[in-house]
């Protein structure tokens, strides 16, 4: 058995002797020293040691594999969320904030666009796919935070502005008020073509550049099941939805300067800005201020619906005032 | 002349001739001592025991053991019969030891005892050893030589019985080959003039030379010394201190058949630590080391033999120095037939260099050897000496060597007994003259024909007259065996009686010759003493009647005084 020991300038015998000595025989075959224990002993730990490296060697390839595998499922996935928004998309729904910010800054007065002042116009325009922001002015200045403080719900400002009770009683409103209390699927089904604007912010985000950059970036497996689980979670499809959206309605309220008690619901008397801009080109379509004061409720209901009775007038207020400056202006 | 006679190889070597040859071929080719060498080892003990002591040391003793255990040549002496009597331990201790430049050296004593108390039945052994010595002392140069291969083995010795202890069991190793090479260089080199038994030391070194393991050991050697050369170039500043160092080129002793490759030195160590040895270059050094020693192991044990015959041609030669240092002169003795005169010229006792004084030489001249020689004389004559003397002259010349005196013409004999000492026993259960019957009984149970007989002061342990008789019949009964008797005896009467009667034949008579003041002179002529002059020892020693007087009065005189107290 050759061993590293010997060189070919060794004489044949010299060589042997040494590869005898090697195995542990001494010049007249008996052993000499013969430590095969100790041999064998390193030989399985060597080789122990080598099949755990190459043992986890394959496992850290296997994993880092199917990190792979399942980054680019969830790039793919992403992507074909994303596929549906368009580079037009992503500008409105980025400037949307900014102009709620506008709205919320100062009231420039009322305005009525020329195309709502045909009867029926405004209705038809409400129909479309739209945006739809309730935030106190006092939230703040900054449109990130106006954003974050908008309602993340519709309410009954929207369900009576795209559905206008029939009446203007207590009664008539309470009942569009107990629908915008009731299920979402009530609030649904008449205002499915408004979007809240806390949707938008809530699952836009996942088709955004950071959220791509997180699963780019995620080094272990449980990070991107992470990642995937809010992607899948998140309001994807209603983002979508409200990225599409090319009218905003936005409504603030203004801090009240009349002092007095609040209702129960928060409510107190105090005025409200709505405007409707269309994010094409951010032109404000309409905009109105008007006073809202629970005084007018009955007390066995405003305790619990003045909010949602002051909204639903507000709405009634709004198409008041559209009728009211289109008859004027048709008189004129 | 000694072919003829039944030879005892002690230890077991036979004398059949199948034997012999099977002897012949495991024998050492350096044996110094034997015409025809043979295996004086158990070959496998001792080269195990080599092979032990090299690899681990703490093996001291070794060579020691071994030559203990050592066969001697076929002899027909008895060690038992001689050696106590002649001292020849103290002998050997005192006259035989090795002194180089001065120095002297630990020698193994009872082996080259056992050598001398087994002088070589062959005659050719007894050549052979003579014409090493008389080579030894022509060419003082061949001396050195053979004293410079026995320092080197002696230096071998006690590095291989040595333990490693913190050396470096590698170094330990590599010293001890560079011994033997040292030793082999030497024995081929040292002794190419060589015309005795001392050319066996050049075919010896020659042959290992000529081999591969010899080969492979210088290989190994200069792998040892010279891996690399490094030229270097130094620079040094005002302050003494290196300003610079710098690496000017690097040679690899390439053509060495040890040195490989860096990778394959790597593997190497690699390749053995997976073999359950340690990891590094001293272990792979001492696998290339055992693997050159399994080559040339077989030539270190006939080292331990040549240790022990350089001890003892060494041991003559230095013999040979003493003596001369005192004035006195030592030979190679010729042998002649027993029939012929015996001289022995410038006799003396080397036993006497242990008592700080120098001997003084007398002459022996008998008419023949084959004959029972009376001596008689004075107490502290020299009688006892005298016999010493002889016996020894006798043992050390058919051993090879040198013989203490000027010049000397001896005959062989077939044994040797000497009867000196005449020890008391605890357990013995005889008297004086029942110990000497028994010594009488004891010499004719052993002896052969031919023998040397040395007989210290026959049957005095009785009355005169029926000691006498003995006496008569012990010497008439030993010229049937034609020995060469010397008996001491202070029955004057009875000796000067056979001297004039002349009715044994072969009987010669020797006197202590006295000086002008009775004082022996420790010389010897002819004849029987007319006095032993006991009264004059009497007065020497402070026996006589006067002496003793004084001493019991003082005796006396001290007890008194302390029963007074």
């Amino acid at each position: 058995m050759p061993t590293f020991l010997v060189t070919n300038r060794m004489p044949p015998e010299l060589a042997a002797r040494v590869a005898a000595r090697v195995r542990g025989r001494g010049s007249r075959g008996a052993k000499s020293r013969s430590p095969r224990f100790v041999s064998l002993a390193r030989v399985a730990i060597l080789g122990a040691v080598l099949a755990l490296i190459l043992g986890i060697v394959r496992v850290r390839r296997a994993d880092a594999q199917a990190l792979e595998a399942e980054r680019a499922a969830l790039l793919d996935g992403i992507a074909a969320k994303a596929t549906a928004l368009s580079p037009d998309d992503r500008r409105v729904a980025a400037g949307v904030e900014a102009v709620l910010a506008g709205a919320a800054a100062r009231y420039d007065g009322d305005v009525l666009a020329d195309e709502l002042r045909k009867p029926g116009a405004l209705r038809a325009l409400l129909a479309r796919p739209a945006l739809y922001a309730r935030v106190d002015a006092a939230a703040g200045a900054a449109p990130a935070d106006l954003g974050a403080a908008a309602s993340p719900n519709k309410d009954a400002f929207v369900l009576c502005l795209l559905d206008p009770p029939e009446k203007r009683t207590e009664t008539a409103l309470l009942r569009k008020v107990h629908v915008a209390y009731s299920t979402h699927s009530r609030l649904e089904a008449p205002t499915s073509n408004v979007r809240v604007l806390g949707e938008l912010k809530a699952g836009l985000p996942f088709l955004a550049e950071p959220f791509l950059a997180q699963v780019r970036g995620a080094k272990a497996m449980s990070e991107l099941r992470r990642l995937r689980k809010a992607f899948e979670h998140a309001p994807i499809a209603p983002a979508l939805e409200a990225a599409k959206a090319r009218l905003f309605l936005s409504v603030v309220d203004e801090p009240s300067d009349r002092g007095g008690v609040a209702e129960l619901d928060g409510e107190k008397p105090h005025a409200v800005r709505v405007a409707l801009t269309d994010l094409t080109n951010e032109r404000v379509l309409l905009r109105v201020r008007r006073q809202v004061d629970p005084a007018w409720i009955s007390p066995a209901r405003r305790s619990e619906y003045a909010r949602g009775l002051d909204s639903c007038a507000l709405a009634l207020d709004v198409h008041a005032a559209v009728s009211e400056w289109s008859l004027a202006e048709a008189a004129n | 002349m000694l072919h003829d006679r039944s030879a005892r190889g002690v230890g077991g070597a036979g004398d059949q001739a199948a034997g012999g040859r099977a002897e012949a071929a495991r024998a050492a080719p350096c044996d110094l001592l034997y015409a025809t060498p043979f295996a004086r080892f158990d070959d496998e003990a001792l080269k195990l025991a080599i092979s032990l002591a090299f690899a681990a040391g703490n093996q001291g003793g070794l060579f020691a053991d071994a030559l203990e255990r050592a066969r001697v040549g076929p002899t027909t002496f008895e060690a038992d019969a001689f050696a106590n009597d002649l001292f020849l331990k103290t002998f050997v201790g005192l006259c035989l030891g090795v002194r180089v430049e001065g120095r002297p050296y630990v020698t193994a004593q009872s082996y080259v005892a056992r050598l001398l108390a087994a002088p070589p039945a062959e005659a050719a052994s007894l050549e052979f050893r003579r014409q090493i010595l008389g080579e030894l002392v022509e060419v003082p140069a061949l001396r050195r030589e053979l004293e410079g291969l026995y320092l080197a083995l002696c230096r071998f010795r006690k590095l291989l019985e040595s333990g490693a202890g913190e050396w470096d069991p590698n170094r330990r190793q590599l010293d001890l080959l560079a011994l033997l090479r040292e030793i082999v260089d030497r024995a081929a080199g040292g002794f190419a003039g060589a015309r005795s038994g001392l050319a066996r030391l050049r075919g010896f070194g020659e042959r290992v030379q000529r081999s591969e393991a010899y080969r492979s050991l210088c290989e190994l050697l200069a792998y040892d010394e010279r891996l690399a050369s490094l030229k270097l170039s130094v620079t040094v500043g005002a302050d003494g201190k290196i300003r610079a160092f710098r690496l000017l080129s690097i040679e690899e002793n390439s053509e060495n058949a040890f040195v490989g490759s860096a990778l394959r030195r790597i593997l190497g160590k690699v390749e053995l630590f997976l073999r359950g040895y340690r990891f590094g270059e001293g272990e792979v050094m001492a696998r290339l080391i055992l693997a050159v020693f399994d080559g040339i192991e077989d030539e270190l044990a006939p080292l331990v033999g040549l240790l022990g015959d350089c001890e003892l041609y060494l041991g003559a030669l230095c013999f040979r120095d003493q003596a001369a240092a005192q004035g006195l002169e030592v030979c190679l003795p010729e042998f002649v037939p027993a029939e012929a005169p015996r001289v022995l010229e410038g006799l003396f006792n080397p036993l006497l260099f242990s008592q700080g004084i120098t001997p003084v030489p007398c002459d022996i001249v008998t008419d023949r050897h084959d004959a029972t020689v009376l001596i008689t004389g004075p107490n502290s004559g020299g009688k006892t000496r005298l016999l010493q003397s002889v016996a020894l002259a006798q043992l050390l010349g058919q051993a090879g060597l040198f013989v203490p005196a000027r010049s000397a013409r001896l005959s062989f004999a077939s044994s040797l007994v000497v009867s000196l000492i005449q020890e008391t026993r605890a357990d013995q259960s005889e008297g004086r003259l029942g110990t000497e019957l028994v010594r009488i009984r004891a010499l004719f149970e052993r002896l052969p024909p031919g023998a040397m007989v040395m007989l210290d002061e026959l049957c005095s342990g009785t009355n005169p007259s029926e000691g006498e008789e003995i006496f008569e019949l012990v010497v008439r009964m030993l010229s049937r065996l034609s020995p060469q008797a010397f008996i001491t005896t202070h029955f004057l009467a009875f000796a000067s009686r056979l001297e004039r009667q002349g009715s044994i034949p072969d009987l010669r008579f020797l006197q202590v010759d006295l000086g002008a003041n009775q004082e022996p002179t420790y010389q010897f002529e002819p004849g029987v003493a007319k006095t032993s002059l006991a009264g004059r020892a009497a007065a020497r020693l402070g026996v006589t009647g006067e002496q003793l007087s004084s001493l019991v009065e003082r005796n006396r005189l001290s007890l008194a005084v302390a029963r007074a107290r």
